[in-house]
């Protein structure tokens, strides 16, 4: 299991990284939470049920170490996204500003949107993740969107 | 209003973040850390994710218990006798923004009487949920009172918060244990809980239980004898300010020791010596 974990966040590690940056917008602490993160599932991988399950097992781990460093470094409200690098022609004003509105939701929206829409997970893998509820997760999703402004 | 182009155009962008260099070297750093983490570790360290994500963690005491991770814990499990066992209920090891919290909680197994072990598992849960929220509430205002007062966040110390427990006797006929709480704070929040539970009766038990009817007398030569002979806990005990029969009634703290031999009534610090004497202890002989 050990040796399939690794493959699985080798391959998935940048993934991993855009995540945590989402949570913690500063490049050494996403870092630090990837590293937090693959430390802990591999410590932990005796607790993993099937192969199956590793992805949205994994996330949740991702997940929580993510969110425990930004109670720790207290910077919940921190609302500035930058996108280091990305490359100009996916650069437009408009979406931009709506990447800093994803990046000021509070946490469990933002979580959400992140999940399903650039993890492309399911609702309910999400509630996995997450440790919440289906209907949970969905009250939050619409709540998100009505907070974004999105109309799907 | 936008629309799933909007989205699309995020997640291009999302996607269009570039990852550092550092990347492949944290994980494959990772990796080799948790496989040498792996093999040293001796002792497991369980702490529920889940927890963790929930910012409200006042209850957490009980949340652990759903997590079958526990049952790896109980790893640590004295058995002595084969008719009762004091065993690890949670266990875990946490730093969070205002403290750190080493705690590990036990329960009562094997009694043979659920309701003996609920009823006294869930009083232990309890009083230690009790004390851990009241210690993170110190630790909190604790936090703030040092930055109102000029500290930086990033030098701020988390406060420790220890519970652990110590099993005194375990027969067929009694389980006697102790849970201890200490908090860097101040010694003065430190608490000690005892737990002595006769099995065959499933009540707790009392000095007079003990040591008979004449229990007062016999805490009170024993702590005389104490300070005759020990002249530095003499030094320490405040015998003139604080009446000490007083504090000697049938719910004084204490523990058994050498199978039931020993009762040892215990005096929280401050309460009858100055700090300096820590927690005094005196010990009776059951049969004399």
């Amino acid at each position: 299991m050990t040796e399939e974990l690794c493959d699985f966040i080798r391959e998935n590690r940048e993934s991993f990284y855009r995540l945590a940056y989402s949570y913690l917008k500063n490049r050494d602490d996403a870092l630090d939470a990837v590293h937090d993160a693959i430390v802990t599932a591999i410590e932990k991988s005796a607790t993993l049920r099937s192969a199956g399950a590793m992805r949205t097992w994994f996330y949740r781990i991702l997940v929580n170490t993510c969110l425990m460093k930004l109670r720790r470094l207290g910077r919940e409200t921190l609302c500035r996204w930058d996108i280091p690098d990305a490359t100009a022609d996916v650069t437009d004003a408009e979406t931009l500003d709506l990447m800093r509105a994803v990046a000021a939701l509070e946490p469990k929206y933002r979580t959400v949107i992140v999940l399903r829409f650039f993890e492309d997970m399911s609702l309910r893998e999400i509630a996995e993740v997450t440790g919440a509820r289906l209907s949970t997760v969905k009250t939050r999703l619409y709540r998100a969107l009505e907070l974004l402004q999105i109309e799907l | 209003m936008k629309n799933t182009d909007d989205l699309r155009r995020m997640r291009e962008m999302y996607e269009a973040q570039a990852v550092p260099d550092g990347l492949s070297e944290a994980v494959e750093s990772a990796i080799g850390d948790a496989s040498v983490k792996r093999t040293r570790r001796a002792i497991v360290h369980l702490r529920r994710a889940s927890a963790i994500a929930a910012a409200a963690v006042a209850t957490f005491v009980l949340l652990l218990n759903t997590n079958p991770a526990f049952a790896a814990a109980m790893a640590d499990t004295p058995v002595i006798g084969g008719i009762c066992r004091v065993v690890t209920f949670a266990k875990y090891d946490r730093t969070e923004k205002f403290d750190h919290l080493r705690v590990r909680i036990p329960e009562i197994a094997d009694t043979g009487d659920d309701a003996l072990e609920n009823r006294v598992n869930l009083e232990i849960r309890y009083q230690i949920e009790n004390e851990l929220k009241a210690a993170r509430v110190r630790a909190e205002e604790y936090y703030e009172a040092f930055i109102a007062t000029g500290g930086k966040p990033e030098e701020f110390v988390p406060m420790e918060i220890f519970v652990d427990y110590e099993i005194k006797t375990l027969t067929e006929e009694t389980v006697s244990f102790v849970i201890y709480k200490e908090e860097s704070l101040a010694a003065v929040y430190g608490q000690v809980f005892c737990y002595n539970v006769d099995l065959d009766t499933g009540r707790y038990l009392t000095l007079r239980d003990v040591l008979g009817d004449s229990y007062k007398q016999r805490v009170l030569d024993a702590i005389d004898r104490r300070i005759a002979s020990d002249s530095e806990l003499a030094m320490y005990v405040f015998d003139s300010e604080v009446d000490i029969p007083s504090l000697i009634d049938e719910d004084r703290m204490f523990y058994l020791k050498d199978d039931g031999k020993t009762a040892v009534v215990i005096f929280d610090k401050y309460e009858i010596a100055a700090g300096a004497a820590g927690r005094p202890e005196f010990e009776i002989t059951i049969d004399e």
